[in-house]
């Protein structure tokens, strides 16, 4: 069941579209990674998403909540940590998360317990009384996250969450996020760093100039990605002197002189052992070519192809 | 929620370094009037007379509270929003459960209690100060009223500071456009007045030719009778006529001043502080009558003097109205990005 679907849904800023006809569907308790360059849209897109901001045209839902109608019901099951931001600065760390959970009627005493469970899980039990101005940016981001937990959300809307953390810190989101899924939680984690997406998502979808350019689950974007452009590369014994092949095939070239290169619209290894064989060539390698998510990501994003 | 922000506003002006400095100089300004204004008085009593008056000390002071708390209350507002974009924390307040409006109207009451604990303190401490004059009921009613004027003086200061820090990208810009806004409505108000109202009262009355002639022939001592009454008829006519020219100078000019809302803090603190200051109808300000007797009971109620004043609490009502309308809906309209 998907707990986020937004249907055309469209942002335009002075002329510009931000968020181009987004067609998104998110599964309940999932990872969905937002993958998309600096200036894809991804930030507008979760801003649309909460309400934050009202779209140009089109709808988004979440838990089957109109956004558009309810933003502050959208905003009670959600928890947000947004990408260059800061939790305040003139309050400490723990009456930041304290102010926060007065919006949602949390009794302070069960405000109380939970901050500091929530300061304990980022790692700012001993900077809970600190002032946040004082704070590194690993802090703020920490606290951030902390201040997104404070409702105990079902949807979790991460934005460039590992910005200004450390290596290790990073590492501990990406457990800390994880461990959240476990909980059945919904993560709508965006990024422009392909690993971290790679590693934690279940599900991804790629953005560029607020176009949806793919989305599913790996698996399912890299065969999407090859579907009608696959690539086998062969590599025979002898070396390869061939005029034409009839195989049905897009294009082919001789890389040095024993390995064929084949850009076919489906697989047709079987075909194309039968026809070197009948050649009279012996085939000691055949494999279809799998695309790396960083190579779907380069294509899509920066050669231009779309789904 | 408008409580929860309100609270944390609360919290951070008074706590903040630009409340406790400027707040202290104005207590310190305030402080330092009322003393040179009892050693003045003293000095120039005459021996026997009856001592200064509660409004002959607030007079003096008043001028601090109303350009130095103006200043203070901008201070205030200028970056209620802006200061929330330069931080970053307005994505992450708004992520959370909580409707614009509610934003709003918590940042204006945060504004609204400090600026009221400021009142009250300078309040307490004036009053103190005044004891030695010896206060009456009626002197207190009308210092309780004068600083509820001078709270509502300053609200219009603030709110639009936080209309200003609305509309602005950026703090420096909304202290820049409060303050251009404060000094033309304390300063260019009065030029612009005088101009429009030579021009819309048209040309002054000349004395007619006839009138000057006859002058002339009465002060070297050969006019007639006839010629002295013809005198006091021509002349009757232009007086006439100048003081139908004086007062529609006078009302174009009034229009124009009641924008000012300095002016309009200026006569009302006239009318509320002196209970023998009354209208005049032809200057349509404030206007003194002699020193009375120091038995002589007060010349107005407090309702009295409030109504000689009721148009400039209505433009210093109108203003805080807009300011809020348009502080509001700058905030509601404005985009997130």
């Amino acid at each position: 069941m998907n707990i986020i679907e937004t249907e055309n849904l469209t942002k335009v800023y002075d002329g510009t579209r931000a968020v181009d006809h987004l067609n998104l569907r998110v599964k309940r308790g999932s990872v969905f990674g937002f993958l998309g360059p600096n200036g894809a849209g991804k930030t507008t897109t979760i801003l649309l998403l909460l309400g934050l901001i009202q779209p140009t045209e089109g709808k988004a839902y979440v838990a089957g909540i109109d956004v558009q109608e309810k933003p502050v019901e959208v905003k009670k099951i959600s928890g947000f940590m947004p990408a260059e931001s800061s939790p305040y600065p003139t309050l400490s760390a723990l009456e930041n998360l304290l102010y926060f959970a007065k919006f949602y009627r949390i009794p302070r005493e069960e405000a109380e317990k939970r901050a500091k469970e929530l300061l304990e899980l980022v790692g700012l039990s001993d900077a809970a009384n600190k002032k946040v101005g004082a704070f590194s940016t690993g802090m703020k981001q920490r606290l951030l996250l902390a201040q997104a937990l404070i409702n105990d959300p079902e949807v979790l809307f991460l934005d460039e969450p590992t910005n200004g953390l450390d290596p290790k810190g990073a590492v501990e989101l990406r457990e800390l996020v994880r461990d959240l899924k476990k909980e059945g939680k919904t993560i709508f984690f965006s990024s422009h760093i392909l690993p971290e997406v790679e590693e934690v998502s279940d599900e991804i979808g790629i953005i560029s100039s607020g176009k949806l350019l793919i989305s599913g689950s790996q698996e399912e974007i890299k065969r999407k990605f090859i579907e009608g452009r696959y690539l086998i590369s062969v590599e025979t014994k002898e070396s390869l002197e061939i005029k034409d092949l009839n195989v049905g095939l897009i294009e082919w070239r001789i890389s040095g002189s024993k390995e064929l290169i084949v850009y076919a619209e489906r697989d047709i290894r079987e075909e194309l052992l039968r026809e070197l064989s009948e050649k009279g060539y012996t085939v000691v390698d055949i494999h279809l070519h799998e695309p790396s998510l960083e190579e779907v990501f380069m294509e899509l994003v920066y050669g231009g192809r779309k789904e | 929620m408008i409580g929860a922000i309100a609270g944390k506003e609360f919290r951070d002006y008074l706590t903040g370094r630009r409340f406790l400095i400027i707040f202290s100089f104005l207590l310190a300004t305030i402080t330092l009037s009322l003393i040179q204004t009892k050693m003045g008085l003293e000095s120039w009593n005459v021996p026997g007379s009856e001592g200064p008056k509660m409004y002959d000390i607030m007079f003096g002071l008043s001028f601090y509270l109303g350009f130095i708390g103006a200043i203070f209350a901008l201070s205030l507002g200028f970056d209620a929003v802006t200061r929330e974009h330069e931080d970053r924390t307005l994505k992450v307040l708004m992520g959370h459960p909580v409707f614009r409006d509610q934003v709003i109207l918590g940042k204006l009451l945060g504004g609204a209690l400090t600026l009221g604990v400021a009142v009250a303190v300078t309040a307490l401490i004036t009053t103190g100060m005044l004891l030695w004059i010896g206060v009456t009921i009626d002197d207190y009613l009308r210092l309780f009223t004068y600083f509820l004027l001078i709270y509502l003086y300053l609200m219009t200061f603030f709110t639009m500071a936080v209309a200003f820090s609305a509309h602005s990208k950026s703090s420096g810009n909304a202290l820049m456009y409060s303050l251009v806004m404060f000094l033309a409505l304390m300063t260019i108000l009065m030029p612009i007045g005088s101009i429009v109202a030579h021009k819309l009262a048209g040309p002054k009355p000349e004395m007619p030719d006839e009138l000057k002639a006859l002058q002339e022939q009465m002060m070297q001592g050969n006019a007639s009778m006839e010629e002295m009454q013809k005198y006091q008829t021509l002349m009757d006519e232009y007086q006439n006529q100048t003081e139908k020219w004086f007062k529609r100078y006078w009302k174009i000019q009034e229009y124009f001043q009641m924008f000012s809302p300095e002016n309009d803090f200026t006569t009302i603190t006239n009318y509320v502080l002196n209970p023998y200051a009354e209208k005049s109808e032809e200057q349509g300000m404030a206007y003194m009558v002699a020193n009375p007797g120091e038995n002589e009971k007060p010349k107005h109620s407090l309702m009295e003097s409030l109504s000689f004043a009721e148009k400039e609490l209505a433009v210093l009502v109108g203003y805080l109205v807009l300011w809020f309308v348009v502080a509001y809906l700058g905030f509601v309209r404005a985009e997130i990005r």
